[in-house]
């Protein structure tokens, strides 16, 4: 992921957020005095690229910031530490959402809205690669699930109750970082039979 | 939704062999077209060196149409400079596939390794797993029929569960590694007698 980053911006940063989650930290090649101004200060609040965020309302969008909409002071502060991104990526998966925001001034918009897609990719193999945390009771309830064994069904082979079942797949959710479960078990297919079966 | 699995063997004309190609066209499809991976194909099939007449496929059916395919070596297997693919891997003479995955060297006339798994997207999801075990129960039967007591595969972590619920004895046999697609890691069926062919037919029927 850094490595496509690198390739289209001189600088960015990310952050990878559940449904009403607030960003306390990126993931960022930003100058750290930047990165930790920009949060100690909450820059984030009139920041565009988070204002963009906003605007989605949980869907995925991508849009370049205009020359007009840079010229304010917090552009210009950011301008000095070359953070100041014109490119900005919201992807949207199960309920996380992906915030970018991208510095490439050079940037029309077919190639944002092909790097717009890059960066959706990128959300779903950050997804992916939480599967990989999952213990091994929750991959046995997520292969009930995957069975199309319905909530009363897995109640009565775990031997819980059916709130258990709900609890168990808030956990799996909270654990991969999506709001629904059905996204949940989606990205757990996707990862488990990938190199067997092409899911998309 | 009817599945079937039926056996491959180049040697022996009483098996499908005519379903051969059939497997190398779904390995070129689910492999090279759909997932876009950098393997070699001519005439719309996918083959490597270790597709040999000594190897056995199986091949899996829903409602008459080949969905998914299998395909079984001995480990003792060696011919121009390769050995079996998870051996081969483990060396570091295969590309894009991890290296140090296995605990140990295992060359045996009575080990088999399962490769070139492949599923079509054909498949519904609540069957995949169902599919999946019955072409891995078609090789179980095929490997202790031809002597064998165990078989090797390399799949993803998650595969251990799969295939314990579904009554096999099943370890890993090396190191989770990463890869492209995900992690990876040798499996390791081991077939012994007493091994419950009542339950594994059961999950098998559905």
């Amino acid at each position: 992921m850094t490595t496509f980053l690198q390739e289209n911006f001189s600088g960015f940063g990310y952050v990878v957020l559940g449904l009403g989650e607030m960003p306390t930290s990126a993931v960022t090649n930003f100058e750290v005095d930047w990165h930790q101004k920009y949060f100690a200060e909450q820059y984030h609040r009139v920041d565009p690229v988070f204002k963009f965020f906003a605007d989605c309302r949980g869907r995925s969008g991508t849009r370049l910031v205009s020359e007009a909409e840079m010229e304010t002071p917090l552009y210009e502060e950011a301008k000095l530490y070359g953070a100041d991104s014109n490119f900005i990526s919201v992807s949207a998966i199960g309920g996380s959402q992906m915030v970018l925001g991208g510095v490439n001034h050079d940037l029309d918009v077919t190639r944002a809205s092909m790097i717009h897609k890059s960066c959706r990719a990128a959300h779903r193999s950050i997804l992916l690669e939480r599967v990989d945390q999952l213990s091994d009771l929750q991959i046995d309830f997520l292969e009930m699930c995957e069975e199309g064994l319905i909530d009363k069904q897995i109640a009565c082979e775990l031997g819980v109750s059916i709130s258990a079942v709900a609890q168990r797949k808030k956990a799996i959710c909270n654990k991969i970082g999506v709001s629904n479960f059905r996204a949940a078990l989606s990205l757990y297919s996707v990862r488990k039979w990938s190199g067997i079966v092409p899911l998309v | 939704m009817m599945t079937n699995t039926f056996l491959v063997d180049l040697r022996d004309p009483s098996s499908r062999v005519d379903l051969y190609a059939d497997c190398l066209r779904l390995r070129k499809e689910v492999f090279i077209s759909q997932m876009g991976w950098n393997l070699y194909e001519a005439s719309g099939c996918e083959y490597d060196q270790y597709d040999i007449p000594a190897s056995i496929h199986l091949a899996a059916t829903l409602n008459g149409v080949l969905v998914g395919c299998i395909r079984l070596l001995r480990t003792d297997s060696v011919h121009s400079g390769v050995t079996y693919m998870i051996l081969d891997a483990h060396r570091g003479k295969i590309p894009n596939l991890p290296q140090g995955i296995m605990h140990e060297e295992l060359v045996s006339e009575s080990v088999w390794e399962a490769s070139r798994l492949a599923i079509s997207t054909l498949v519904p999801g609540e069957i995949r797993n169902q599919l999946l075990i019955g072409l891995v129960d078609a090789a179980r039967r095929y490997v202790q029929e031809a002597g064998g007591v165990s078989m090797l595969g390399m799949m993803h972590p998650a595969f251990l569960r799969t295939f314990r619920r579904a009554g096999f004895n099943v370890r890993r046999f090396g190191p989770t590694a990463p890869q492209r697609d995900g992690p990876i890691c040798v499996l390791r069926w081991d077939f012994v007698a007493e091994t419950s062919e009542r339950t594994i037919s059961v999950l098998c029927s559905g």
